[in-house]
């Protein structure tokens, strides 16, 4: 890794995993359309980060340009990735390629799709090993056993054998999750890793997650549209909207003092933590939608869908500021912080 | 096949539904439809033992029995298809020009389909520049009329079939790999690549066990149904006098020295005629099952 070293100025010692930062990027169709602005989230060791936001407002890019995967009409503009103190950008396609698998590994959404229909679950585990030439051949079948009862794969050698199609879905996220472990990365990144099963199985995954970190001091970043997720394993979320963060903090500043509507709006319409409310149709939802790509103006961006909104949001974008300890928000007029914020509620 | 333990623990897997045996016609029907192969096993032995097959020699000539109907036996030697304008059993050189056709078509579709689809699957890789190169070149081969780069290629480098080889393989590169391409890109687009490029797998491994598996049944089809115009494509070449020369018992040859007699002795180039029609029919019949088979996505309207 010695070629890679940057200078920076991490202090030794409490390095973040991952430091996302100042991150820009913009697609090429026709004019450039900026997808990511200025985004920075950081992964501590052991850590689990939640990003959350609506559908389209940047996560998966965010997510796909750490591991160095965006599409191909996307590029990076501005800011840079650093993991473990080596700046990924300053890498070569090679030098970057060695450290997926190795150093960060990512689990995708559709764990129907995300496996290879003509290989054996086993095969594909043992695979990744060899590609990072780890173990002899018998040693790395014992390892993918191993693996696959790590993430709670119930009779491992009958696994070994099958191929995706005699899996169920949540078998099969547990097989590309031990793909995405098997040569013991730092980084886990799970792009949405639950929203196509089912509640119990989403659970038993997200176990898994909390599972790694405690034992093998795996750092997650966890990209999800729903807040519940959150609440359940991340130990600090990072908020997102139309391609920026709108608020960062530590889980339990986020549920109990969020700081921007935005978030307030996202935790209001958790059905959950809203059972009390009684039927569905009275959830409070935000009104209006995330803004397309090519659609974002001057000022802050969630200011047309946001009822606190003044002048001074139509004309200044905000940057990220201290809302509190380990806490900062997008926000000209944060939400109070000593009381329960009263959450953007629907006209109907 | 399936253990069935697969439903469990987890909550319901699909288990594909079993297919059931079809019912005796159904069945008997479905063998039948696959005529064209027991076509193209005769014509392939024909073309790999043709000594065994043909009555006489391609090439001997028989000055007295000349130019003589279907039948006739001359000197005690039957020619069952007739005699051409040397004498020369028509039977035995149609028999000799399967060897001749299938040798240069599936000489030039693995030529060009291996290049072709190396090229395709490069570009569907290295999408940014390289590929964009690639197909620029691809298109352009592709808007190159054949015969008039049949005839420049003939022109440098004299008749022949290894040119005629070489002419085919040059010409019919880009067709393999456009579809190359498309299905590359296809494949990368696909969950399961973007995964394994996620966990490390490099470009090669990802070509071998990830890409490859996936693009290789398009472009069986494909080469499949190229071997049929390949057919066509060295008989047009032959008969224009740029591909085998004479005494090559090609059957593009023949029918351009069949021709002159049409009117008077019909069987010359009816014959290698019909040949050519009924392997031609039948490889693209074949294409057309292996590609419901192999590729049901690109199933042609019928
Ligand atoms: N290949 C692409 N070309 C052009 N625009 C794209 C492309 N991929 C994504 N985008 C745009 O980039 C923005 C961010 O996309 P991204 O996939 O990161 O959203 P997301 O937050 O992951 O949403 P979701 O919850 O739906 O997965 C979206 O507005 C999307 O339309
Ligand atoms: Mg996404």
């Amino acid at each position: 890794m010695s070629q890679g070293v940057t200078d920076d100025q991490v202090p030794a010692g409490q390095d973040p995993v991952l430091a996302v930062e100042d991150l820009s990027v913009c697609f090429e169709a026709g004019r450039q359309l900026k997808a990511l602005s200025q985004v920075s989230v950081t992964v501590g060791r052991a850590e689990i980060v939640g990003v959350v936001g609506e559908s389209g407002c940047g996560k998966s890019l965010t997510a796909l340009s750490v591991m160095g995967l965006l599409p191909h009409n996307a590029t990076v503009t501005g800011g840079r990735v650093v993991l473990e103190g080596v700046d990924l950008g300053s890498l070569n396609g090679r030098q970057r390629r060695d450290l997926r698998g190795r150093r960060m590994s990512m689990v995708f959404q559709e764990p129907m799709v995300a496996l290879n229909p003509l290989m054996r679950a086993g095969r594909q585990v043992t695979e990744v090993l060899s590609v990072h030439s780890l173990l002899s051949r018998p040693a790395r079948k014992e390892r993918t056993l191993a693996l696959f009862r790590e993430v709670g794969l119930a009779d491992p050698e009958a696994r070994y054998r099958q191929y995706p199609h005699q899996l169920s879905g949540g078998m099969r996220q547990r097989v590309m999750i031990a793909m995405a472990l098997a040569a013991e990365p730092s980084l886990l990144i799970a792009d949405e890793p639950t929203t196509a099963l089912d509640p119990t199985v989403q659970s038993q995954i997200l176990q898994i997650f909390l599972d790694i970190r405690d034992r093998l001091g795996t750092s997650v970043l966890l990209v999800t549209h729903d807040m519940g997720v959150i609440a359940e394993v991340a130990d600090r979320v990072t908020v997102m909207y139309a391609g920026r963060v709108v608020e960062s903090a530590p889980v339990s500043e986020i549920f109990h003092r969020p700081a921007h509507p935005y978030t307030a709006g996202l935790l209001a319409s958790i059905p959950a933590r809203n059972a009390d409310r009684g039927r569905a149709e009275d959830l409070p939802t935000i009104p209006g939608r995330v803004p397309a790509l090519g659609e974002i103006t001057a000022g802050c961006p969630f200011a047309p869908r946001c009822e606190r909104a003044q002048t001074r949001c139509l004309q200044e974008e905000p940057g990220l500021l201290a809302a509190g300890p380990a806490h900062l928000a997008a926000c000209w007029y944060p939400l109070e912080q000593d009381r329960l914020p009263a959450p953007a509620r629907s006209e109907t | 096949m399936i253990p069935a333990e697969v439903a469990a623990p987890l909550g319901p897997a699909e288990v594909p539904a079993a297919v059931g045996a079809e019912p005796g016609r159904r069945s008997y029907r479905r063998v039948l439809r696959w005529w064209p192969l027991a076509v193209l096993a005769v014509a392939a032995f024909a073309a790999a033992f043709p000594f065994v097959l043909a009555p006489n020699l391609p090439d001997a000539t028989d000055l007295v029995g000349r130019l003589k109907g279907p039948g006739t036996t001359v000197h005690g030697t039957s020619y069952l298809l007739g005699t051409d304008s040397l004498g020369r059993d028509v039977l035995s050189r149609v028999i000799w020009g399967t060897r001749i056709s299938m040798t240069v078509a599936v000489i030039a579709v693995v030529a060009g389909g291996v290049v072709g689809s190396l090229l395709g699957i490069l570009a569907g890789s290295r999408r940014k520049v390289l590929g964009g190169v690639i197909m620029r070149f691809a298109d352009m081969v592709l808007s190159i009329p054949f015969f008039l780069l049949a005839i420049l290629v003939v022109a440098i480098l004299g008749p022949s079939l290894v040119n005629t080889v070489i002419v085919l393989a040059t010409v019919r590169w880009p067709r393999y790999a456009r579809v190359a391409f498309g299905q590359t890109l296809e494949a990368h687009s696909r969950e399961f690549v973007k995964a394994s490029v996620a966990v490390g797998v490099g470009p090669w491994r990802l070509f071998r066990r990830h890409i490859l598996p996936e693009v290789l049944p398009s472009l069986i089809v494909v080469a499949t149904l190229e071997v049929g115009l390949m057919i066509i494509y060295e008989a047009a070449l032959s008969f224009i006098g740029l591909g085998a020369q004479p005494p090559t018992p090609s059957w593009g040859a023949m029918l351009s020295e069949g021709q002159q007699y049409v009117s008077t002795a019909w069987w010359i180039a009816t014959f290698p005629g019909l040949a050519l029609f009924v392997i031609v029919v039948s490889v693209n019949r074949l294409g057309d099952l292996l590609r419901d088979r192999l590729d049901p996505r690109q199933r042609s309207p019928r």
